[in-house]
């Protein structure tokens, strides 16, 4: 008992949880649920579009699938989707 | 039931209606009392005395003037003759079991009695009086048609903005809110609105 | 001399629009500017008692537009600020019975009296929306810290930009700097980002909002008692032309920060 409040003040003063802050998955979320308003497409289709381009990209190159990133951005009057497929590193 | 006489003030002078449904010498010992409570009541005024749709002798007419006069400080003493609007008191009543919410908006030519309350943001209007077995808060208008013998009763008055007749009174800013139910009436004296507690 | 309009929105309920649109219309009141609030939430008036005035009303927007009453008979007059007006919703009628062409009239006539006209916009993206954005020249959009709003926002700024609104600007409302200290509350950076839009200022939660508005005071009448009525204060000055830095958020002292992370504050 005494053990956990010792590590939990020491996590704190340490804390290296950037990452799982609940402000960071608020923003996560958030940018992906804009994605969706933005373009106006349903998760399901969202998948299917990944999907579909990984399948078009693999046939050419080696795409680290575990790590596809899509994203809307917004610059004044214009939107555009950037889709991030990193390489594989060839072995 | 109506007073023999009833004062309105115009932009002309003062209009002194009399009743025509009461004996002549109920008005004029009601006119006379009057000047004998409050005869500087009009000072430097002109005098309408409005008979309301009746007919009048000379020798009436010779009698209210005698009285008028003394009055102080009358400038002059006309006679009018315009039939008051019907303002004759609504006879029927509206029963309402409910509690008005608000944004709701009631609105009857008669008398209206509530079981329940009146919250902020409701309206009640009525052609008659209003009577609240609850909480009036809303906005409320009595006497609609332009009764001004209207009256509006509740067993907790803190409205937001009550109307009789043509005039309008609002909460002061500063309302202290008392805690127990008290029925209170609202009723026009003077032009003005007056709430009194109502006593047993 | 024509006045400007501006649209006060957000999408989402709740975020604080009506108190906003009361803070920000009595502090230009208060920069001596003629102001005239309209409450544009018609069938859920809010804007009257957060100012204190409800127990004014005769006419309202509703009674202006069927011809009930002229204009500056339906204007109620501020108890504090006499260059400050409000314009109330009708209570007891929907958003339907005004139409977006009369609003825009209504508001380029007041526009003509006075130097800003402030429209409290209701919730929602409908037809209250719609009115209340018709006849604005700007636009401002009020949003807090969560996801929920923040999306709202997003939404509500796609719409302006599609009805030619040039340059939304966005005040972040009820953010808690303890919060997004600790990480549990996205920051001010997170969400500029996101939206992409400027930023007017930023509002902390002020548990004096309550209080001022049980009172139907606005804030911004008292700022030395407030952090958020001084950040009011200084985005009505921002509106009115001023370049003014934002409001420093509250740092955390070393020793609050010691004393927070052992569970003391």
């Amino acid at each position: 008992m005494k053990e956990g409040v010792i590590i939990d003040l020491l996590k704190k003063l340490f804390k290296n949880d950037k990452d799982v802050s609940s402000k960071n998955i608020a923003k996560e979320r958030l940018q992906f649920i804009l994605i969706q308003d933005r373009i106006k497409l349903s998760p399901g289709e969202m998948e299917s579009l990944k999907e579909e381009l990984l399948a078009v990209l693999s046939k050419y190159i080696d795409v680290d699938s575990s790590n596809i990133k899509m994203e809307v951005d917004r610059h004044d009057d214009m939107m555009a989707l950037v889709a991030n497929f990193p390489l594989k590193r060839s072995v | 039931m109506r007073n023999a006489i009833s004062f309105r003030v115009s932009s002309k002078g003062v209009i002194i209606n009399l009743n025509s449904e009461m004996k002549f010498s109920d008005i004029a010992d009601a006119l006379m009392k009057h000047t004998e409570e409050a005869s500087s009541f009009f000072t430097g005024v002109d005098i309408f005395l409005n008979c309301s749709g009746r007919v009048f002798s000379l020798k009436e007419m010779q009698e209210l003037i005698d009285i008028v006069s003394r009055y102080e400080k009358v400038d002059n003493i006309y006679f009018l003759n315009e039939q008051e609007r019907v303002r004759s008191r609504a006879t029927d009543t509206v029963l309402i079991n409910r509690t008005i919410r608000s944004g709701q908006k009631l609105k009857y030519p008669t008398n209206v009695v509530i079981i329940g309350d009146i919250n902020p943001g409701a309206e009640v209007v009525a052609g008659g009086d209003i009577i609240v077995l609850g909480k009036l808060r809303g906005v409320v208008h009595a006497g609609a048609t332009g009764s001004t013998d209207a009256q509006i009763i509740a067993l907790k008055l803190q409205p937001t903005q009550l109307r009789i007749g043509n005039i309008i009174s609002r909460s002061p800013d500063e309302t202290k809110i008392p805690e127990s139910i008290r029925p209170e009436r609202a009723y026009i004296k003077d032009g003005v609105i007056f709430v009194e507690e109502m006593k047993f | 001399m024509a006045g400007k309009a501006i649209v006060i929105t957000s999408g989402k309920g709740g975020v604080g629009k009506t108190t906003t649109t009361a803070n920000l219309g009595t502090a230009l009141a208060m920069l001596d500017r003629r102001v005239c609030l309209i409450d544009a939430d018609i069938g859920l008036r809010n804007l009257d008692v957060v100012m204190g005035l409800e127990n004014r009303i005769v006419y309202d927007i509703v009674d202006v537009v069927e011809g009930n009453c002229r204009l500056e008979q339906a204007l109620i007059r501020d108890k504090r600020q006499n260059n400050l007006f409000l314009l109330p919703a009708a209570q007891t009628r929907d958003k339907t019975a005004v139409t977006p062409y009369q609003m825009q009239e209504l508001v380029s006539k007041l526009k003509e009296e006075m130097d800003y006209v402030l429209v409290d916009s209701p919730a929602g993206i409908e037809q209250g929306f719609k009115n209340a954005i018709s006849g604005a020249d700007q636009a401002i959009i009020v949003t807090t810290p969560e996801v929920s709003a923040v999306r709202d926002a997003d939404r509500i700024i796609g719409l302006l930009e599609t009805e030619g609104f040039k340059e939304p600007e966005v005040i972040i409302n009820r953010i808690r700097q303890d919060m997004v200290q600790k990480g549990d509350m996205m920051d001010i950076d997170d969400m500029i980002e996101i939206l992409a839009i400027k930023l007017l200022g930023v509002v902390p939660e002020d548990e004096n909002i309550v209080i001022s508005t049980n009172r139907g005071e606005p804030i911004v009448l008292k700022p030395e008692k407030s952090r958020a009525g001084q950040a009011f204060n200084n985005i009505a000055r921002r509106i009115d032309g001023e370049e003014l830095p934002l409001m420093s958020l509250e740092k955390d002292t070393l020793l609050k920060k010691i004393k927070r992370i052992v569970g003391l504050s």
